[in-house]
């Protein structure tokens, strides 16, 4: 059984973005922490933190809400936080908590430069455009309003919220699978516009059931969340990239990155013509379709069905409960086993497990239910 | 939620607790969960921004043979937190007037 040492030393491996004085800082006080929760071996330290992994990335989460919050002063009165913390609670309307004016809608707002963004919309897109400063657009949805648009500490801040009113417009609206269309077809969406060459840093994008679409773009972190929203990444190069659906379709094409995780419930994960380090893909009932070049892949599922055909140097693990699994993987050194799922290896019927050594890379595969195909040839 | 809620109340309960007395992370944690719902991870960032923002300081104590990091209120820290109980009670002082009548 792992150690708790090893567990540490995974963790360290996976806060490599942080600087090493405020990593070894987070380091001490994980370990002291562990120590006073009497957590003595990995097993319990993952059963209690979750893995090493996992932790890291609530960490970053965290550490950057507090690092944007510092833009404010730590004398935030007690007054406005707790006026914020109702409002939230109970919906009131805060007269004096008024977004900034914001252009009418439609109309681009010219904003100091920035390079990292935090977006948070509820029903309405967002996408990125390229234009000759910094600026925001947006056209929101009946029922949408912005809440807090603003430039501090290099990001751009900008939230809407659902306002809770009915709706009086006049306008026609189509609802298309949960999305408004206005009677001419344009889409409600935070268009946030730079110029084409701004080296983004941290990225964080939230939506309800907004799309999210980024191209063409590099940035050193990027954070998605959405509930239904789709999300579609093209062209993009960033290190860090952690995506979060419930039941939204994941698009990846043309991505250069070294960490990817994406979780999903029941949405869909197509990845191609990309190259990562390590990447981590799980979903409930989404299927996930992975091309991508990577030394690791780690694929969990419960009854999606996955297809593996990139290259991958080191090592595929890929589990799913009652999902078929299909990978391909020159010379692969191939561990499969099911418990009443059949298996076919090269064209050829295994029973329930499956050993074949090889010299490219390790391929394990778990099912419970699910049929797997593996073809090393 | 937005982060900022969590943000101010989160601090303003962090230094509450340092301020009857001393304390280290596993068990500011532990008393912060009991009135906040956050999760464990949240507590770090906000210990350290306090830090950096000079309203804690830190020193270690040896306990059982291993380290513990306590965490002590500045004199700048106690100033905070003083304002912050004085526009709490008067926010207390206010719900009472709005509530007064109420079950």
């Amino acid at each position: 059984m792992k150690t708790k040492d090893q567990y540490f030393t995974e963790l360290e491996g996976c806060l490599r973005d942080l600087p090493q004085v405020e990593r070894e800082e987070l380091m001490e006080y994980q370990r002291e922490y562990a120590d006073e929760a009497g957590l003595e071996d990995y097993d319990q330290l993952t059963g209690h933190f979750g893995t090493p992994r996992e932790l890291a990335d609530r960490l970053y989460q965290e550490l950057d809400a507090r690092r944007a919050q510092a833009a404010s002063s730590p004398e935030d009165s007690i007054n406005d936080a707790v006026k914020q913390l109702l409002k939230s609670v109970f919906s009131w309307t805060d007269s004096s908590r008024q977004a900034e004016p914001g252009a009418p809608d439609g109309q681009e707002r010219t904003l100091p430069a920035f390079h990292n963004v935090n977006v948070k919309t509820q029903s309405a897109d967002i996408r990125f455009e390229e234009g000759e400063g910094f600026a925001v657009r947006y056209l929101l949805p009946d029922g949408e309003e912005p809440d807090w648009l603003e430039v501090t500490n290099d990001t751009l801040f900008f939230t809407t919220r659902g306002n809770g009113r009915r709706s009086t417009s006049s306008r026609v609206e189509i609802h298309l699978g949960g999305k408004s269309l206005n009677w001419t077809g344009t889409r409600h969406e935070v268009v946030v516009v730079l110029p084409r060459d701004t080296e983004l840093q941290q990225v964080d994008l939230t939506t309800a059931s907004g799309d999210v679409s980024l191209e063409n773009r590099s940035c050193t972190r990027l954070q998605l969340h959405s509930a239904s929203g789709d999300i579609r990444l093209q062209q993009l190069t960033c290190p860090a990239l952690s995506l979060a659906t419930v039941s939204g379709d994941v698009t990846l094409a043309g991505l250069h990155g070294e960490k990817i995780s994406v979780t999903t419930t029941s949405g869909d994960l197509d990845c191609r013509d990309t190259e990562a380090k390590e990447a981590r893909f799980r979903t409930v009932s989404g299927d996930v379709d992975c091309g991508a070049a990577l030394d690791t892949l780690q694929l969990n599922t419960v009854s999606g069905d996955c297809i593996v055909s990139g290259p991958v140097a080191v090592s595929i693990g890929c589990t799913t409960v009652s999902g078929d699994v299909r990978a391909a993987a020159q010379n692969a050194d191939v561990t499969a086993s099911t418990i009443s799922g059949d298996i076919r290896c090269n064209g050829m019927e295994v029973r329930r497990r499956l050993h074949l050594p090889g010299t490219g890379c390790r391929l394990e595969v778990k099912t419970t239910s699910g049929d797997i195909d593996i073809l090393t040839q | 939620m937005g982060f900022q809620i969590g943000g101010a109340i989160l601090d303003f309960v962090v230094l509450s607790i340092l301020g009857r007395q001393d304390s280290y992370g596993y068990e500011i944690t532990q008393q912060v969960r009991r009135i906040l719902d956050v999760s464990e991870t949240a507590l770090y960032p906000a210990l350290r921004r306090l830090q950096k923002a000079g309203l804690l300081t830190t020193y270690d104590q040896p306990w059982q043979g291993r380290n513990r990091r306590y965490y002590r209120l500045t004199d700048e820290g106690r100033t905070q937190l003083t304002g912050q109980v004085a526009q709490w009670r008067q926010f207390e002082q206010d719900m009472e007037q709005l509530l007064e009548g109420y079950q």
